[in-house]
């Protein structure tokens, strides 16, 4: 195990990167062409059960009758299909943009009837929406129009853009998605539509724009806002909010809407108000969520932590369940009404490869009246179909449950779940849930720790802490009186016997046993007189390197026991990173830098101290990561989150200290005064980051020149 | 200014070094290829032949080549062709199209003449280093038949592809039932190009899809259906893997299929069928596959002998730049054959084709029907003995199931009903599962070797078994004096090969030759312990990788080879050896296939599964599929072992599930045994109850009763009906509830 030390070590130390060539195959037992995923709260990736089975491709077989061969039938494919819709009986409506029609298909997947509006044809249509009383609508992008035909195919009304002096000249009407409500009021997704859905009442009037999302303000913007001019800043026009992508609604009158150039609210769940019901009432809003939707598959090859996600369009399934799709990294993640995670799955074949289940470039998403979900392949031109497996029906069933706040009889369902995945947080969770309701707070703690939930933890530990008290109460009455009591009897006693004892213990105390035990005792003289304290190390001696040394080694220690054993709900890192190998690398690095630095700025601006004096004060000025950082760690496990704050000014003040203590070292040990040693503090800083920048240059320079080389070589050598 | 001077020279210097290196190394390289880039072509005129016009052959032409009992063998000595004709049904299978839908076929160009020819081909210019490969026939060069002659119960021929240059030799026989076409490596010519891989006879049997209920038979999982169809919306996909997976020395397409188990393939349109086995050299082979309409209007399925493959030179230290090339040398096997088993009649269908493969791997494997070890069928126990998670300052050591434990789960099993256990023991080595290599001693925080031997004793007591597993295939540890820069694996580029294994990256994979020599050395200690065998994960009878390292140098059927010597040897030693996922070249010397693949790998051309596999196995080895509590679907996939006639397995652990969470290696989501423990005793019963009497039985017949509801039948008469259905299935005098299986024997009832 040193080895595998030295080896992290060696591997951070080093720059040179061995690259892993990853052609192992990956074995596979005859499972699904992808995988399935869970995500918890740490963005920790656990491989599930499969949730949703292929099942079916369909309408990759389409024949029409051939028009130049009257009564022979012609192959007649998808041509870049942009949207699905699936009715109330689960026919399937396809907008077939590459071929400018609208393909109706039964649930089978058989070809109905195929819609082309013989007299003003489509164009490039790439939204096709079917209301409750058998209305299409279509988006017919190309025409800047919206269609409404009866079920039978007539041409009812056509929309186009709405005169209003609300609507900014620039707005250009290029529907691409809608939806229509029971009024028959019509929601449109415009191309770079960046002010919203586009409502019109029935008659085709104006209504308003609705559920526009927000520009994200970053601090950069912030700056510019403050420094440009007003010209110099409407320039800028990747400010603009990202316009919606694609929109569905549900049954109880929510509307739903997924956007691409989104950092955060990807996904939208949209009251009549037009506010979005998922922000922050997520299960984890409280500790790491961030708001974002569309997940991406860890250690797959195309994009990653790197790519925000690009969901192009959405589907709600009867029990409110959202899926959302990627296109760009062709992942489906599936939540709940809340916006929780349930599960994300995703797979990529080969490019010879055309498999069932496989998506090679998702346009739209839906669902049927049995939950059954339909994914439009653009590339392939089909339709994958999936069934909820056992598991994920499972899941379906208990979740639904929870979310009507029917914990009790959800939690067999969820300890099914748990049994058979015991990784699954929603399970944990609601099994942590009917725990706590039931008054079960140690089964609730334990449950609530292993799905990291800190809340719930905190929460649960809180009414424990309180228990133990109450039950202990009578033994903790017991110590204090004796405490007491041996106390009361103490003092008597030295009053008796004339405080002999007190003098040898004072004495001994006095006489250091050797000189490092004194130098190390120095250390509690530097708490109480920081600036004479440093300054007797320069001049007094009082202070050693190898004192120094041991002090720095405690320090460290400390400093690694504060961040892998402090209660995770304060620091999630505990459970996100558990080595502290790197942090303690890193602290000894900048610690080390300081050092070097600060000696060099000092030695030039006249300070008197010498390179090991700068050592052993700045170890020594390490401390307090001892002294308050220990103690803390040990209480941060009686400690609940309503204590944070108590929690938070200690470990505060602990670095503030140390701070203090780092100045007034360099105005000790250097016999600095205040300003000179804020100015050397300043300079100190800046040295640290020029000395960074350029072990840097050389490092990354001279392993560049290398590669080169040895290129090179292999190009000459083997070609 | 001097220094200045100095460095300009310093620098003229170097870089005239270099340059004049790189002058020489052209110059070395340039020599070399001389010789070779000087084609022969005289020896065209030389031969009498004349050049062959691209053509059906005349079937009017065609002399008696051979005869056996029921078939004859007809040979054209114009073209090399050859059909084979059913003495009894009088039945034809062709080695080229036939000539009945010749006329509606649709290719054009090469791929014409490619089904026309008897030998097509790929090639590339070695000498240039920007030239593709190229596709080619016999016929489109108008290439000359050399040397036709005839032999005991066949013919040979030579193959002269007259402007590649090219001279392929392959011999034909009739043999009892089946027609051998075999390639003589030896006697194989190349002109001035390389060959990359040739198919002989590739439209063997091929038919147009006119009958409905034909298919091609792929070894894709356990066994995969092609059905056939007309294919008309144009979907081009082909099937084309490697025999025994994939080889790490050499590039991989990704295609995310299930690796090929079994060098086996099947046809069959109306009543006639054929099997196909790869005999000699198939590891070097690809099976190719190409439904109607992906390539011409047949559906036609043929090996693809490999003679070389591109691999990875790179060109910088990381790995990560660089070019594709190829090898000099070919792959040497002795001969490439395949023969096609011919069956006829309405039962010819994959099951006949599967019994006809069982046959074949006893006549010629020697593979041997199976004694049961008792009366019970076989329940095996995986169990997880440790793992390694990121600690705090180093790994943290996870006990899943220490030794003491582990006697007691069996015994709770016992007690539970389960008659016979075998239970295998994973990441006993120091430091678990992910802690490769040096397998000795066992760990002692989970017993030591004392634990595993007293562990053993117990199990043994209990009237089960214990076998060890052991992956030899990566070392991470360092340990055994293992040192990846001279016992790694390495491709013909000298690049170190390395894997990932869950949460690890960059693990070395060891040379077959060192991992061969670390588990023969291993065995005594293995016999010390008591233990029943051993079951061999990650490689040894499951994977084959070529290997470059100079001190370990090992073809791929040098690795096949020493990998049957581990199974044996440690059979001989230990009575026992079984491996996970094995390829059948691993049999007999494995008596065990630990998670067979039960599903196929979901291609859009192929229709549904099927138990080929297991067909062909029932009865002469157990086999096991997915363990019983990681499946994506616990009820089918309960079912489906009872309709493959596999036997139950779990993994399990005595620790909590969670305490895995974030183990490196063992990702598996519920493993507490006491979970599961109530669903194993019940699926156990009712399996045991089935299949106890068809231990050693084989299976004769498997069939679709109707959609969700499939029939197994046994010699002895046992029948398992399988309805995977909602709803319950009336046969003929039986009933079998949803979701649920019964067995039937020949009397009836059940």
């Amino acid at each position: 195990m040193h080895k595998r030390l030295a080896l992290r070590i060696a591997s951070l130390a080093i720059i040179t990167i061995a690259a892993a060539i990853s052609a192992y195959p990956q074995q596979a037992w005859g499972d699904v062409p992808y995988e399935t995923y869970y995500k918890d709260n740490y963005n920790r990736q656990y491989k599930i059960q499969t949730a949703y089975m292929p099942s079916a491709a369909l309408g990759n077989e389409l024949f029409i009758d051939d028009p130049e061969h009257p009564g022979q039938q012609t192959f007649s494919p998808l041509n870049q299909p942009q949207d699905l819709f699936i009715d109330e009986d689960d026919n399937m409506y396809i907008a077939d943009t590459g071929n400018n029609r609208i393909v109706h298909l039964n649930a089978e997947g058989q070809l109905v009837r195929v819609l082309e509006l013989k007299d003003k044809p489509l164009n490039r249509p790439q939204g096709v929406y079917v209301h409750d009383n058998g209305d299409i609508y279509i988006a017919d992008t190309g025409n800047n129009r919206v269609v409404r035909l009866d079920k039978d195919g007539a041409v009812l009304k056509e929309f186009v853009r709405p005169e209003s002096k609300l609507i900014p000249d620039s707005f250009k009407f290029d529907p691409v998605k809608l939806v229509v409500d029971k009024r028959g009021f019509l929601y449109i997704a415009t191309l770079g539509g960046y002010q919203g859905l586009l409502e019109l009442d029935p008659e085709g009037q104006f209504q308003g724009f609705f559920g526009a999302n927000k520009t994200s303000v970053s601090f950069i913007d912030s700056l510019k806002r403050l420094l440009y001019s007003r010209e110099m800043y409407e320039r800028e026009i990747s400010k603009l909010p990202g316009s919606i992508t694609s929109v569905d609604k549900n049954e109880e009158g929510f509307i739903y809407t997924v956007t691409k150039e989104v950092r955060r609210g990807q996904l939208k769940k949209l009251n009549i108000a037009g506010l979005d019901q998922l922000a922050g009432k997520g299960e984890f809003a409280d500790t790491l969520s961030d708001g974002r939707y569309g997940e991406f598959i860890q250690g797959a090859k195309n994009g990653g932590a790197h790519e925000s996600p690009q969901l192009n369009d959405l589907t709600v399934d009867g029990d409110g369940n959202i899926t959302v799709i990627d296109t760009k990294l062709n992942v489906v993640s599936q939540y709940d009404g809340n916006g929780n995670l349930l599960f994300y799955w995703g797979g990529s074949a080969g490019d010879t490869t055309t498999k069932l289940g496989l998506v090679k470039l998702p346009t739209a998403i839906a669902s049927d009246s049995a939950g059954r979900l339909y994914i439009l392949d653009s590339e392939n031109n089909v339709v994958q179909k999936y069934e909820l497996s056992e598991f994920g029906r499972l899941v379906h069933q208990a979740n639904s449950l929870t979310q009507d706040g029917r914990y009790e009889e959800s939690e067999p369902l969820w300890r099914e779940v748990y049994r058979q995945n015991s990784y699954y947080a929603p399970a944990v969770l609601g099994l942590a849930k009917a725990a706590y309701k039931r008054g079960e707070y140690e089964e609730a703690q334990k449950l609530f720790r292993d799905a990291g939930w800190a809340q719930g933890y905190s929460d649960s530990f809180w009414q424990n802490r309180l228990l133990w008290f109450q039950n202990n109460f009578g033994l903790f009455m017991n110590i204090i009186f004796a405490v007491l009591i041996v106390g009361w009897v103490l003092r008597v006693m030295a009053r008796r016997f004339g405080g002999r004892l007190l003098k040898r213990s004072s004495r001994e105390a006095r006489r250091p046993r050797s000189e490092l035990a004194g130098q190390l005792r120095h250390a509690l003289y530097i708490v109480k007189h920081p600036l004479d304290g440093f300054y007797g190390i320069r001049h007094e001696g009082k202070g050693s390197v190898l004192s120094a040394t041991i002090v720095l080694a405690v320090a460290l220690a400390a400093y690694g026991f504060m961040r892998s054993r402090t209660n995770f709900i304060f620091n999630p890192s505990v459970i996100v990173e558990p080595g502290v190998i790197n942090a303690l690398i890193q602290f000894s690095v900048v610690w080390l830098g300081f050092v070097i630095a600060n000696y060099l700025t000092s030695s030039l601006s006249q300070g008197e101290g010498r390179f090991r004096d700068v050592y052993t004060g700045s170890a020594y000025a390490m401390l307090p990561l001892a002294a308050v950082g220990i103690p803390l760690t040990v209480l941060s496990g009686a400690m609940t989150l309503n204590e944070s704050s108590i929690f938070y000014f200690l470990q505060y003040g602990l670095y503030g200290w140390a701070a203090l203590l780092l100045f007034w070292q360099v105005q000790g040990v250097q016999n600095f005064s205040v300003w000179e040693a804020v100015k050397n503090v300043l300079l100190t800083v800046l040295t640290l980051f020029v000395i960074a920048i350029l072990i840097f240059i050389v490092f990354s320079l001279t392993s560049e020149l290398a590669d080169f080389i040895y290129s090179i070589y292999q190009e000459v050598a083997i070609r | 200014m001097k220094r200045q001077l100095t460095a300009f020279i310093v620098t003229a210097g170097v870089t005239g070094l270099l340059l004049l290196g790189l002058i020489w190394l052209i110059q070395k390289d340039a020599e070399g290829s001389i010789p070779a880039a000087n084609p022969a072509p005289a020896e065209i005129a030389a031969d009498a032949s004349a050049p062959i016009e691209p053509g059906l052959p005349d079937e009017s032409r065609f002399t008696a080549a051979g005869e056996s009992e029921s078939f004859r063998l007809w040979a054209d000595a114009v073209t090399g062709h050859f059909k084979v004709e059913s003495k009894a049904s009088g039945r034809i299978w062709r080695s080229y199209p036939d000539p009945a839908y010749w006329g509606v076929e649709t290719a054009s160009g090469v791929w014409k003449t490619n089904f026309l020819s008897p030998v097509m081909l790929e090639y590339i210019d070695a000498t240039n280093s920007k030239s593709q490969t190229k596709l080619t026939n016999w016929m489109e060069e108008k290439g000359v038949l050399e040397g036709y002659e005839r032999l005991e119960n066949g013919f040979r021929a030579v193959f002269h592809l007259t402007s590649s240059g090219f001279k392929i030799p392959v011999e034909v026989r009739l043999i009892e039932d089946y027609v051998e076409i075999k390639v003589i490596d030896g006697e194989i010519e190349e002109g001035a190009f390389s060959l990359l891989n040739l198919k002989a006879y590739p439209q063997f049997g091929a038919q147009p899809s006119k009958d409905k209920n034909g298919y091609l038979l792929l070894p894709d999982g356990s066994g995969a259906l092609v059905r056939f169809d007309e294919n008309r919306t144009g979907d081009k996909s082909v099937y084309r893997e490697p025999v025994y997976g994939a080889d790490l020395a050499f590039y991989n397409e990704m295609t995310s299929r299930n690796e090929i188990r079994m060098p086996v393939f099947g046809l069959k349109s109306g009543e006639q069928a054929f099997l196909g086995v790869m005999t000699e050299g198939e590891a070097y082979a690809k099976l190719f596959a190409a439904p109607a309409g992906s390539l011409g209007t047949s559906n036609w399925i043929s090996p693809e002998w490999q003679y070389r493959i591109k691999f990875f030179q790179s060109t910088d230290r990381e790995g990560t730049e660089g070019f594709y090339t190829f090898s000099k040398d070919r792959f040497e096997a002795s001969s490439r054959s395949a023969r096609y088993y011919l069956l006829e009649g309405e039962a010819a269908g994959y099951d006949a084709m599967a019994s006809r493969y069982r046959q074949y791997l006893i006549e010629e494997k020697g593979l041997a029907r199976l004694q049961p070890d008792g009366e019970d069928i076989p329940f095996y126990a995986d169990l997880i003995a440790a793992d390694l998670q990121q600690g705090v300052l180093w790994d943290d050591y996870i006990v899943g199931t220490t030794t003491g434990q582990a006697e007691k789960l069996v015994s709770e099993l016992k007690q539970a009903g389960i008659g016979s256990v075998t239970a295998i023991y994973h990441g006993w080595q120091k430091w678990g599962y992910s802690s490769y290599g040096g397998l000795f001693p066992a760990d002692k925080r989970i017993g030591g070797n004392q634990g595993i031997k007293k562990l053993a004793e117990a199990v043994q007591g209990m009237g089960g078994r214990l076998l060890l597993a052991a992956n030899y295939s990566l070392n991470n540890s360092g340990r055994g004096g293992f040192w990846h820069l001279n016992d790694g694996l390495r491709n013909l580029a000298g690049t170190l090969q390395e894997t990932e294994a869950g949460r690890q990256s960059d693990i070395p994979i060891v040379s077959p030759l060192y991992a061969f020599r670390e588990a023969k050395d291993d065995l005594r200690a293995y016999k010390e312990l008591g233990i029943d065998g051993v079951l061999f994960t990650g490689g040894i009878g499951s994977a084959l990788h070529t290997d470059y390292n100079s001190r370990n140098r090992a073809t791929r059927l040098e690795v096949q080879e020493g990998q049957r010597s581990v199974l044996h040897e440690t059979a001989n030693a230990l009575g026992f050896a079984a491996v996970e996922d094995a390829g059948v070249y691993a049999l007999p010397e494995a008596g065990h296939i630990h998670r067979i693949a039960d599903d196929y790998s979901y291609d859009l051309f192929t229709d549904e599964a099927v138990p080929f596999a297991q067909i062909a196995l029932h009865g002469l080895v157990t086999y096991t599929l997915e363990w019983g509590n990681l499946r994506d679907e616990y009820v089918e996939e309960y079912l489906r072992s009872a309709e493959y006639g596999a036997y139950p397995a779990y993994v399990f652990t005595a620790a909590p599930s969670e305490r895995f969470k974030e183990a490196y290696s063992v990702w598996y989501y519920s493993m507490n045994y006491r979970d599961w423990i109530g669903t194993a005793s019940a699926q156990y019963k009712k399996l045991n109850e089935t299949l106890r009497e068809a231990q050693d039985q084989y299976i004769v017949r498997h069939r679709e009763l109707a959609p969700g509801v499939k029939e197994t039948v046994y010699e002895n008469g046992l029948s398992v009906i399988v309805n995977y259905n909602d709803a319950r299935y009336q046969g003929a005098g039986f009933e079998v509830p949803a979701k649920d299986f019964i067995s039937l024997t020949k009397e009836g009832g059940e």
